[in-house]
């Protein structure tokens, strides 16, 4: 009989290697190859940004040399401590008006006897999906001092003297913004809403509390983690908006973080170790915030809202009921009609005059910013068109590919490997495009993937793909593991569990996933601008172009193309994600 | 060694004749070809296109250029012009990262940074030209003051800036400029355009130009700020602000943007206007080089070459209304009333266009104070 020593010693030199293949297996290495893409995606680009704002250029532009000078720019350089201050006061500006708004339009269509409610609400959502910049140059349209549509109709039928409105100002950005980013207030409040316990509000009704007291002292505490979570990611969103600020702010005096860092990383006065600087701080304050909603509000929308499936009261509104349609009415006028109808107007003329000239209307400018077999074709925007196609359906795809193995990983595995994760995946949300996309400059220059289309796909990936992952994560967290541990237990390997279970059962969170992210990378312009060069331009890159080389007219009209592409992805994706795919 | 018969004779001559048709075809059939020219065609050729980084030329200049490079160096359907445009500092801030990072994605760099060209000069960035075209340019080049640095850097064509303005706009029919006194009464008041120096070379340099002839910006730019002007740098956009009436006057832009919108819409001929500064028109020289490590060098060098000769120029003026130095040089006639004639007015420019790059910044933060 043998010793239990030897029956050991003999044993462990045969384990040892079957311990190695137990961690080698397909599920391991899927995993590892995933955080290591996404660790490098994302924390690459961050380093990089911190080690660049270090480094001051000397007068040439041509060396740099190890100091501070940048961080002290920041505090004592004219511009920079104005565009700051600029920006935390757009951001909260366009914060209080998309969250009045947002709040409003969801309790009026999840919780009133308005009219039309349920017909009403795609249209709310109109301007989520819709480019801010293309916001901003349909609004300059419509309401410059001098040359805004409305403006001159004022003048001419109302006889106002000088202008009514006037959006080229601080306050236009925070208008164009607000109107824009109300949306994300709404989807994050309207869930909420529609699944609250209608026992609460009864208590406070039958306690003698009117409509009025029981909406202000019970329904809104009780939708407050959600109305938090949607300021604060309009508040994020808005502090990294460089279409809106561009348009309607720098140009009038009234520069922004991103305006400056555009101006810094690859504009007309470039020092993009200065620019890294203003990308850390503006990354820091954002990251700050999108921590608290994080870590601090979105876990209180699960202790205040039941998971349970109510179905709320409706409150009879009475005679208010068409004040309120009426109310959602000319939000959507403002958001959605008048911009896309300016544009159209405005696109139809060879120059702007700012006054309709019926004689003068054609499509010759689509003729120019579409047929790109068209001799006088311009090429930004033709090749525009085309590279936003490709980047929206490879970076969609590939995005969720990632996504589908990230979401596994947090959900369905444990230890700090999911944690780090889940934590990576926050980090991009946290840091707006334009700060993500000069780090991804900064690293990716010296190598064979500057100036092509894999730079930009690299960027919207990196910056983009927690959006995916998000929807994915909601639909897996909905699946009970069982399923998965039962085809593993019939001996199935990790991949066929994937392949014939995980993923048929996730197909509509991930189809949704896609076509959001589809959406978003056709309207891209915070990191395409950073990193385009000839022949890798992109819609928005080819709007900007437009803005600056060309007319009025011309950009309306690439706009106006943008903008149909975009809506009629908005219907494929209420027809595939249905009413709720993006509510919180 | 027998004779060639008849028919053979008759082969041999149709085929040398074939042959020779064929390479006249082949390479344009500029008679005027230089032997520098012949030489990089071939080369260029199977290079198989070029891209030029610029802060001017529109897309119609791109496509007439690309048509009349291809056509008369025989280039072939399939050869390639990229005309990238972005903003004079955008330009150079490109070229400058493109070349610390060794990584090129341009082939010529074309605008007005005269500091720039040197620096990276010094630097051994650009490819050595043998230019048969630049030696009529280099004496007008010379005498206009402008930088240039033979065989690396040359200096294809100029512009100045003009006030530019509307007169169908309200309170501007009886307008007129000739003088920077005229661009800061009181009656622009709400209608004016501040160019942003900050971001372009050229506006610094013209200020510095102006400076050095004597005039106080400084002081300028107070009363130029009490008129509300916007600030915008771009000559496109602002010549939408004027074409709207949005800001009817800019008192720096280039007569090329009138002529262009005329282009788009003619009735614009009857109320724009450009005129002139009696304290002198600042002179502004196009510098290009061929960036050593460019992918198409070859393709650089003969798009420079083609850039100096009198049909690349001509494409330009009449598309851009541009200035060239070429000696004995005639304007297309389209082109003509756009450009100043030269002889009829004071031009400015730098002494030295490279040290005067040590007052960019001083002269920006004047500005700055001013306006921001």
């Amino acid at each position: 009989m043998s010793s239990p020593q030897a029956a050991l010693g003999t044993l462990a030199p045969a384990r040892a290697p079957s311990r190695w293949r137990s961690l080698v297996t397909q599920e391991s290495v899927a995993t590892l190859a995933a955080s290591l893409v996404v660790a490098a995606a994302v924390l690459l680009p961050l380093a990089t940004l911190i080690v660049s704002s270090f480094l001051v250029m000397d007068r040439s532009g041509f060396d740099a040399h190890w100091g501070l000078d940048n961080y002290r720019a920041l505090v004592f350089d004219r511009i920079i401590p104005k565009a700051f201050v600029n920006t935390l006061v757009i951001s909260t500006g366009a914060t209080v008006l998309a969250t009045v708004l947002g709040v409003s339009l969801a309790w009026i269509n999840a919780r009133t006897n308005c009219p039309w409610r349920e017909g009403l609400e795609p249209f709310n959502l109109i301007p989520f999906f819709l480019s801010p910049f293309v916001g901003a140059i349909a609004w300059h349209n419509l309401a410059a001092p001098k040359t805004g549509l409305l403006n001159a109709w004022a003048r001419d039928y109302l006889g106002v003297q000088g202008h009514l409105l006037n959006v080229d100002n601080i306050y236009g950005v925070i208008w164009v913004t607000g109107i824009f980013f109300t949306p994300l207030v709404y989807l994050f409040v309207v869930g909420s809403l529609r699944r609250m316990d209608p026992a609460l509000e009864d208590s406070a009704r039958t306690t003698g509390a009117g409509l009025l007291r029981t909406t202000l002292t019970v329904t809104l505490p009780l939708v407050l983690p959600g109305i938090l979570s949607g300021a604060i990611i309009v508040f994020v969103t808005s502090a990294g908006e460089f279409g809106v600020p561009f348009k309607l702010g720098a140009p009038y005096g009234w520069e922004t973080l991103t305006t400056q860092i555009f101006s810094k990383a690859v504009g007309d006065d470039a020092n993009h170790y200065l620019g890294a600087t203003m990308a850390m701080a503006l990354g820091a304050i954002t990251a700050v915030f999108v921590w608290i909603q994080q870590r601090v509000i979105a876990p209180r929308a699960f202790t205040t809202v039941t998971g349970k499936g109510f179905r709320p009261n409706v409150v009879d509104l009475g005679g208010w009921k068409w004040v309120a349609l009426g109310y959602n009415l000319v939000f959507i006028l403002v958001a959605v009609v008048l911009p896309i109808l300016c544009l159209f107007v405005v696109s139809l003329h060879p120059v702007w005059e700012g006054g309709i000239i019926p004689r003068d209307m054609s499509f010759r400018n689509y003729q120019k910013v579409l047929f790109f077999w068209s001799p006088d074709s311009i090429q930004a925007a033709t090749n525009g068109i085309f590279n936003s196609f490709i980047l929206a359906f490879a970076g969609a795809s590939i995005a969720m590919v990632l996504s589908l193995v990230v979401s596994y990983m947090i959900h369905r595995t444990k230890g700090f490997g999911s944690r780090l994760l889940d934590f990576l995946c926050v980090v991009p949300i946290g840091f707006p495009g334009i700060v993500l996309a000069m780090g991804v400059l900064v690293v990716y220059i010296k190598t064979p993937i500057y100036a092509t289309l894999w730079i930009l796909l690299l960027g919207y990936i990196t910056r983009f793909f927690p959006y995916g992952q998000r929807n994915v994560s909601a639909v897996m967290l909905a699946i009970s593991e069982e399923l998965d541990q039962s085809s593993r237990m019939a001996g199935a390997s990790w991949l066929t569990t994937l392949r014939r279970i995980t993923i048929p059962l996730l197909k509509p969170g991930i189809f949704a996933g896609w076509l959001l992210l589809f959406i978003i990378f056709l309207r891209e312009l915070s990191i395409s601008i950073i990193l385009y060069t000839t022949g890798t331009e992109t819609l928005s890159v080819g709007v900007y172009y437009l803005v600056n080389f060309e007319n009025e007219p011309l950009t309306a009209a690439l706009s106006i193309a943008q903008t149909v592409v975009l809506l009629a992805c908005v219907v494929l994706f209420r027809r595939i994600a249905g009413r709720e795919a993006l509510t919180a | 060694m027998s004779r060639p018969s008849g028919t053979r004779c008759f082969l041999v001559a149709g085929v040398a004749l074939a042959s020779a048709l064929f390479a006249s075809g082949a390479a344009g059939q500029a008679a005027d070809l230089t032997p520098q020219e012949r030489a990089l065609i071939a080369a260029a050729k199977k290079e198989g296109e070029v891209t030029i980084l610029n802060p001017l030329f529109s897309d119609e200049t791109g496509q007439r250029l690309s048509e009349g490079f291809v056509k008369r160096y025989g280039l072939g359907p399939d050869f390639k012009v990229n005309n990238l445009r972005k903003g004079t500092g955008q330009t150079v801030a490109q070229v400058r990262q493109e070349i610390k990072a060794g990584r090129f994605t341009v082939d010529i760099l074309l605008v007005s940074a005269p500091a720039f060209f040197d620096e990276a000069a010094k630097r051994d960035a650009f490819e050595k030209l043998d230019s048969a075209h630049w030696k009529n340019h280099e004496a007008l080049a010379r005498k206009a003051g402008q930088y240039f640095n033979y065989p690396y850097v040359v200096v294809p064509l100029a512009y100045t800036f003009q006030p530019v303005w509307n007169i169908s706009c309200p309170g501007m029919a009886n307008f007129k400029v000739d003088s920077y006194a005229d661009t800061i009464g009181p009656a622009l008041k709400g209608k004016t355009i501040a160019s942003d120096i900050t971001k372009s070379i050229t506006y610094t340099n013209t200020a510095l130009s102006l400076m050095e002839a004597g005039f106080d910006m400084k002081s300028f730019w107070g009363k130029l700020k009490a008129t509300e002007p916007i600030v915008e740098f771009r000559t496109e956009p602002k010549m939408q602000m004027v074409v709207s009436c949005e800001r009817p006057f800019d008192m720096w832009n280039l007569s090329g943007r009138v002529y262009q919108n005329v282009l788009k819409k003619p009735e614009l001929a009857n109320v724009l206007r450009v005129g002139y500064y009696k304290e002198g028109q600042v002179m502004l020289g196009n510098q290009a080089g061929v960036l050593k490590g460019a992918p198409h060098p070859n393709a650089g060098r003969l798009l420079v070459e083609f850039l100096l000769s009198k049909e690349g120029t001509d494409i330009v003026v009449e598309t851009e209304a541009t200035y060239s130095f070429m000696q004995g040089y005639t304007p297309p006639a389209k082109a003509k009333p756009y450009l100043l004639d030269l002889s009829q007015h004071k031009l400015l420019g730098l002494k030295d266009w490279v040290a005067a790059d040590d007052r960019v910044k001083s002269v920006r933060d004047d500005w700055i104070t001013t306006f921001k």
